[in-house]
């Protein structure tokens, strides 16, 4: 979070200034940095512009009210919600597809209700990836792990995988950033009797524009954030204009999470790249860390599309495992569980290797 | 200039055999305490520690304190004691020369080509320093000779055994042993975690670098402004084993402490 007030600190260890009348330096009584006046002033004057504008930037908002539209009539009687017994989970399917495990826990029964309200999507980006991709994926993902438990593989059912358009919102973004980064010029010299480090500490001042397209944030609580950013990145080119048509065939989950609440998500993520693309130009430096940044949205636009994500549940030793893959560019996430017996022998064969390498390696230093 | 060289070199030759003839005529035994750091009794202890040795394995050693070096360079002193006083045992001979000047406090330890057999350059006086230095550093020289001896006496033991010079390096290190054993536990951790963490490519991200528009970014502000300058001096440690004065009749080293 960027700083909304400034204080009077020394650059080098933090403690208080104050200005002694008379002198044309400012003494750090704590540390003895010496600073010009000068530029301690026009430090500190960016400071409170970074301040101002790290307010400003508090005060910024996305227009979510602009995502998504309204259903028409047809494409409402098309529709249908299934809530599951077991988990709570709400998913959504065209009146032809009749669900028979939930996607997230693997639970069979599901009982089909009439579809209700929600907003239209704007976007939809078309499944291209079929179930035997998502099952050549699934074997190529077990592949190279060494940890593996054999049973998991052994019994595992394949075939549960469904198919299923997640919701997810759609921020662009133009912003302007600022930020002060401290840098560091390192000179080593060596004479005959000692090694002198020459530290220079600069300020660097960086503010630009920049414009973010379409980060995506998932609208539903149902499915794990880390798994939905996993998947991440989209080929936005075959994004087209929502049609229900899409649907046919395949299970569509509903947003709980509206715009809104997905805003801090997407603009984490802003912050975090403005702020590197701005140092990236700090440049000719040692070392580079961020002391202040202020980074405030100029536009803020939302949109709402629907994007495909096989979804694998199965199960291994009472516990449940999800894998999901990008239903558009195959990209597939997951996590396996791990056999404690075979890790315990990786951990005691390299343990051993190590000792006898470096046992001789002691030898000749000890 | 040739001329004027091998005069210098007669010269030097003859300053350094009159200083060694000077070091042989102070005393009689093996131990030879011309600055006076050693009590009566760690002198008598030494010349029969030392007999005893020479005895067991017909070699000669020698000990030899000077209060400075007057800026002689200690190998080529040390060697010339070891031809004047030491050499000639039919197992071969090595001379301790210690300088306890406080400006310059150094030593050198001189073999004869019978005893760099048994207590080779570089593996063998490496040994004898490693036991001896940090008692002279810590100005207890009675226990650092008494070191010297000791070290001396197990390479010669070793040698009578296996008939090869001895390397400490050679048997078990306990140290050694625990410094594998925390290493190959760290190490085996690692591989355990890595091949875990393999298990999953679930990863959030923290970013939206993927999502900037290309071209879209133009800096407005760009200010550098110098702020202070850290300077720290560290100091160089000092070698403890540099000199030589090793040729074809010598071996041995030495160093400062």
């Amino acid at each position: 979070m960027a700083d909304t007030s400034v204080s009077y600190k020394c650059p080098h260890c933090d403690a208080p200034l104050s200005f002694q009348p008379g002198n044309d330096k400012v003494t750090c009584e704590y540390c003895g940095t010496e600073l010009e006046i000068s530029a301690v002033e026009d430090l500190f004057q960016k400071k409170q512009e970074m301040a101002a504008k790290a307010q400003e930037a508090q005060e910024a908002k996305w227009d979510t009210e602009a995502a998504g539209g309204e259903w028409s009539e047809d494409e409402m009687a098309a529709m249908r919600t299934f809530t599951c017994s077991s988990c709570g989970a709400e998913i959504v399917a065209d009146e032809n597809t009749m669900a028979t495990e939930c996607c997230y826990c693997g639970n069979p029964t599901m009982l089909p209700n009439r579809f209700s309200g929600m907003l239209k999507p704007d976007f939809v980006i078309p499944f291209k990836k079929t179930k035997q991709d998502a099952v050549a994926a699934l074997k190529e993902f077990y592949k190279g792990k060494r940890l593996l438990p054999n049973a998991f593989t052994a019994n595992n059912r394949v075939e549960d995988i469904q198919p299923m358009y997640v919701p997810f919102w759609l921020f662009d973004s133009s912003v302007e950033a600022h930020a002060e980064f401290r840098a560091e010029s390192v000179n080593v010299i060596n004479t005959s009797d000692e090694t002198i480090t020459e530290t220079s500490v600069y300020s660097c001042t960086r503010s630009g524009t920049m414009s973010f397209e379409k980060i995506p944030v998932d609208g539903s609580s149902k499915m794990d954030n880390d798994y939905m950013e996993s998947i991440e990145p989209f080929d936005y080119s075959e994004l087209v204009p929502f049609s229900a048509a899409y649907f046919t065939g395949y299970l569509a989950d509903k947003y709980d999470e509206d715009a809104e609440m997905s805003v801090p998500r997407a603009d984490k993520r802003v912050e975090a790249s403005a702020i590197e693309v701005l140092q990236d130009t700090v440049e000719g430096y040692d070392n580079c860390s961020t002391e202040s940044s202020a980074v405030i949205k100029e536009g803020g636009n939302v949109s709402y599309a629907m994007v495909p994500v096989w979804i694998l549940t199965t199960r291994y030793n009472g516990q449940p495992y999800t894998f999901m893959m990008n239903g558009q560019t195959g990209k597939f996430v997951g996590s396996l569980p791990y056999d404690k017996q075979k890790a315990m022998m990786y951990f005691a064969g390299s343990a051993a290797i190590v000792m006898f390498i470096t046992y001789f390696i002691a030898k000749l230093f000890v | 200039m040739k001329r004027i060289q091998s005069v210098l070199t007669i010269f030097f030759a003859l300053f350094v055999a009159l200083a060694a003839f000077s070091f042989r005529a102070e005393a009689a035994g093996a131990v030879f305490d011309n600055a006076k750091v050693l009590s009566t009794a760690e002198v008598q202890k030494l010349n029969e520690e030392i007999q005893r040795i020479e005895k067991t394995h017909n070699v000669r050693i020698g000990i030899v304190v000077q209060p400075s070096m007057q800026g002689r360079p200690i190998g080529q002193v040390a060697n010339a004691l070891l031809d004047q006083g030491f050499r000639g045992a039919p197992n071969g001979g090595i001379v301790l020369l210690v300088s306890v000047d406080p400006k310059k406090r150094e030593y050198y330890m001189s073999t004869d080509n019978a005893m760099r057999a048994k207590i080779t350059d570089d593996v063998g006086i490496k040994y004898i320093q490693s036991e001896m230095v940090p008692k002279l550093k810590d100005n207890k020289y009675g226990e650092a000779f008494l070191k010297y001896t000791a070290a001396i006496e197990t390479s010669l033991d070793y040698y009578a055994k296996e008939g090869k010079p001895y390397d400490p390096s050679a048997g078990f290190s306990i140290l050694a042993a625990i410094i594998a054993l925390a290493l190959g536990g760290l190490g085996g951790y690692g591989v355990r975690e890595v091949l875990i963490s393999s298990m999953s490519n679930v990863t959030p991200a923290a970013r939206a670098s993927e999502y900037l528009v290309d071209g879209s970014f133009d800096l407005a502000e760009s200010d550098d402004r110098f702020l202070f300058m850290n300077v720290t001096r560290t100091k160089k440690s000092k070698s403890s084993g540099g000199s030589s004065a090793r040729d074809e009749s010598h071996g041995g080293g030495g160093g400062s402490f």
